[in-house]
């Protein structure tokens, strides 16, 4: 009968289409091991992990600067925008009229589509000079602007959106007659928040930080306009750096001119691929928990 | 019972500072972008393309990068669409198979995830292999790879809401999973569905990274999906550190424009969800 | 009284999981009239209704045993058209749930999707709604959308598409519990002016409502059929002492 072979062809259409998920994962992850390879069998690991040179017409390969790189603007991006999410997501949840809310969350999504060149304008328009003109003289520091500090506070907007909607969907969620039973006992709101929504809410908040501090990981283009470069392990917040993401995108069209090269890079991208897949499934785990720990 | 109070206040301030700095930021990244852009805006700036080279020619305009911009996030997003919804669909409805299920929407996160310079640079690396050369085409198809994950994680999670009930109300009038499926399930959920997609239309739009070395880049505007494009966050990228005032004028002008453009996106797809709902079943 | 058996039951089983919900259920559903089905809250009359069109497939872990015959072929056999047999026994459920379309698409659904009344779609829907009793309140609103309108106009809608396809059986699982006075008796005015045409199956848990429309009674009490008859002996002279104290409200 037409109706049931068309629901037949269909559901095998879609079911092929569904299998592209895994396989283009799996493939993906193939293909850029398969061009890491030459260079994880020429060199060490540790020389490769830990080396601070880059030097590819030499053939040294030392990712290390550019791992610190990536993890001190991360890190830094993460410890600006874990506060100020958290207290602005609570007071969404806890504390602002729905009116306010309804005019306040569409602004924050707004953030979310910005492009990343565009925050790259900015950071190179208003956060660079800033930094040089004012941030670092008032620390007795003289510097380009292109700075650590400038990654970290572009990254910081850019992860924004990310985690206060996370975090706010995880407060909200938590039922009313929770707090309630707080509030009766004569406890502030604020006292509420404290022991009541942090308290039930901290694994929701962890799984935001995960995926925050993954989208930032990869984050390339905004970075890369205002973070200078410079292959050496920041030192200080006034330092520049350079990170992963930033090392591929620059170098793409040297790729093929020195050997070895290309393979570099592509470890570079496996190591983002690794990092971001781990980070990905850890959040996983943890709304896993949160969600049996709530059935 | 005055400490607590403070306490309350303190917070209160700290809450209402954290939330103000960041409207404050957005505010900024609008008002940058708005004082060098605006400027840059001429009738000419979006209807010439540049002359005399990107990079150092002085005359012409932008046009290049916003018509490549949407071929190539229409092209991207349209692609990404009919794989992403069999796939949701296929989920919501068949794969009851737990395990199955989960395993997808796992890979699905973890794609998600992947940043566009990766997506960019394993694109390239068959690009490389098979001898392509960077062109519209494979700006598309790396971009439809950078998007798809997530517009199939939004219409998962849309289609999780759409009411048992209905299902219970389309099956005994005698229709098959399909038949519900196509007719019931896609109308309940088309407010989301059509945000999702015009929200993947802006990221399509807006991204940089996966198309810097696949896409191409040129002056002129594609004729085929064999030639380069053009973009608008390209467009910004290589010619912001132009030494030329005029071709930096440009790069700004590509900024304000896309700018513009999720401003619109955001408008146009509220708007279509408000239209939309008359019919959705609570 | 079952020479005109419409839908006869033999020995059925159904379990929930581990639950035994439907114990040995044997019955004789007689053709054309109102044949309701009583009992206490959960004792298995949803599940023997939902059994019927076969709507049971769609719950997890359910496990059926024996027979159901419709005008004598077996649902539950392998190669029955499950489509086919839910356009033959239509469903009302208790809260009515619209379709996220206008009213007119609503009332067209089934007719599209079973290929009915091509070139008469218009007439088939003006015909449904006013066998339905809701033709006056929108006839002149069809493109409105449905999630519009009222529990009551909702729940006549709801019959409107059930009748839509043309069924010989109608199921209704507690129809009016969910509905205003005023709505509740448009239903059952329409089911009563319905059931000279189709075989109607009531769930109530209302003694009064059934003794209002009933032709014939089941009475099931925790997932066994313990008496069937003509509504007239049911009421006056129950055989069985549960029913009999049931319907003296001692149980249930």
């Amino acid at each position: 009968m037409n109706r049931f072979g068309f629901e037949r062809d269909a559901r095998g259409v879609m079911r092929a289409v569904t299998l592209c998920v895994p396989t283009g994962l799996i493939l993906i992850t193939l293909i850029l091991v398969w061009k890491a390879l030459p260079i994880l069998q020429s060199h060490s690991i540790v020389e490769l992990l830990l080396g601070s040179s880059w030097d590819p017409s030499d053939s040294v390969f030392g990712f290390f600067p550019y791992i610190i790189g990536t993890i001190v603007v991360t890190v830094l991006a993460i410890f600006i925008t874990v506060p100020i999410s958290l207290l602005s997501a609570l007071y969404l949840s806890d504390y602002s009229s729905h009116k306010a809310r309804g005019i306040i969350k569409p602004l924050i999504d707004l953030l979310a589509g910005i492009p990343s060149v565009v925050y790259g304008l900015w950071g190179t328009n208003l956060i660079v000079p800033l930094i040089r003109n004012q941030i670092a003289p008032a620390f007795s520091v003289t510097t380009t602007g292109y700075t650590v500090l400038a990654g970290g506070l572009v990254l910081s907007l850019m992860v924004f959106p990310i985690t206060i909607s996370i975090m706010e969907e995880v407060f909200t969620a938590i039922p009313r007659s929770m707090r309630e039973s707080s509030l009766v006992l004569g406890a502030t709101r604020w006292e509420t928040a404290k022991f009541v929504v942090l308290k039930r809410g901290y694994p929701g908040v962890f799984a935001a930080i995960i995926l925050g501090f993954s989208r930032a990981f990869g984050e390339t283009i905004a970075v890369l306009m205002v973070i200078g470069n410079v292959a050496k392990v920041p030192i200080s917040l006034f330092s520049p750096a350079y990170p992963l993401p930033a090392l591929i995108a620059n170098n793409y069209g040297e790729m093929m001119s020195i050997p070895l090269y290309d393979s570099a890079l592509m470890l570079a991208a496996l190591i983002l691929l690794f990092v971001v897949g781990g980070f990905s499934i850890l959040a996983r785990i943890i709304q896993r928990r949160i969600y049996l720990r709530y059935k | 019972m005055n400490r607590r109070r403070l306490e309350e206040q303190f917070f209160k301030v700290l809450m209402l500072t954290s939330l103000s700095i960041v409207l404050i930021a957005l505010l900024t990244v609008f008002g940058i972008v708005v004082i060098r852009g605006a400027p840059a805006l001429s009738w000419e700036m979006v209807t010439q393309t540049p002359q005399g080279g990107f990079y150092l020619g002085k005359e012409g305009g932008i046009l290049n990068a916003i018509i490549g911009t949407m071929y190539l996030a229409a092209g991207a997003t349209i692609l990404s669409a009919t794989i992403s919804l069999p796939i949701a669909l296929y989920l919501y409805e068949y794969a009851g198979i737990h395990k199955f299920a989960s395993l997808i929407r796992r890979a699905l996160d973890i794609l998600c995830g992947v940043p566009s310079i990766v997506y960019g640079a394993f694109s390239f690396t068959i690009m490389l292999a098979i001898g392509a050369r960077s062109s519209l085409l494979w700006g598309i198809i790396t971009v439809t790879m950078l998007i798809t994950p997530l517009m199939t994680s939004s219409i998962d999670e849309l289609l999780k809401m759409v009411p048992e009930r209905l299902r219970e109300a389309s099956m005994a009038l005698g229709t098959t999973r399909i038949e519900y499926l196509l007719n019931i399930v896609t109308r309940q959920a088309l407010p989301g569905i059509l945000t999702a997609i015009l929200l993947s239309f802006g990221r399509a739009a807006g991204d940089t990274a996966a198309v810097m070395l696949t896409a191409g880049y040129t002056d002129g505007i594609p004729h085929s999906l064999g030639d380069p494009v053009a973009t608008l966050p390209l467009a910004v990228f290589f010619q912001l550190g132009s030494p030329i005032p005029e071709v930096q004028q440009r790069a700004y002008a590509a900024g304000i424009i896309l700018l513009i453009m999720v401003l619109l996106i955001s408008a146009i797809s509220r708007f279509a969800s408000m239209r939309l709902t008359k019919f959705v079943v609570k | 009284m079952t020479e005109d058996s419409h839908i006869i039951v033999k020995n059925l089983n159904v379990w929930y999981g581990g639950n035994h919900v439907l114990k040995n259920i044997n019955a004789r559903i007689p053709a054309k009239g109102i044949t309701s089905i009583i009992g206490p809250s959960g004792c298995g009359k949803t599940t023997l209704l939902k059994s019927f069109n076969r709507l049971l497939d769609l719950a997890e872990d359910v496990k059926i045993d024996g027979e159901v015959l419709v005008d004598g072929s077996n649902i539950f056999e392998a190669d029955t058209d499950v489509t086919e047999l839910r356009k033959r026994i239509g469903m009302l459920t208790q809260t009515p749930t619209p379709l996220p379309m206008n009213i007119y698409d609503n009332v067209a659904y089934g007719p599209r999707i079973h290929a009915l009344a091509k070139d008469k779609l218009d007439e088939r829907i003006k015909e449904c709604l006013q066998r339905a009793g809701l033709w006056d309140e929108v006839e002149k609103r069809l493109k409105d959308p449905a999630a519009n309108l009222s529990l009551g106009q909702l729940q006549r809608l709801a019959l409107a598409r059930a009748l839509s396809v043309e069924p010989e059986v109608l199921l209704c699982d507690e129809p009016t519990s969910a509905l205003d006075p005023i709505s509740a008796k448009h239903v059952e005015e329409q089911l009563l002016s319905l059931k000279k045409d189709y075989t109607i199956l009531f769930v109530t848990h209302t003694l009064r409502q059934a003794k209002r429309i009933s032709d014939y009674v089941i009475f099931m009490f925790f997932g066994e059929l313990v008496e069937f008859g003509s509504a007239e002996e049911f009421f006056k002279s129950p055989k069985d002492e549960r029913t009999k104290a049931y319907l003296e409200g001692l149980i249930g």
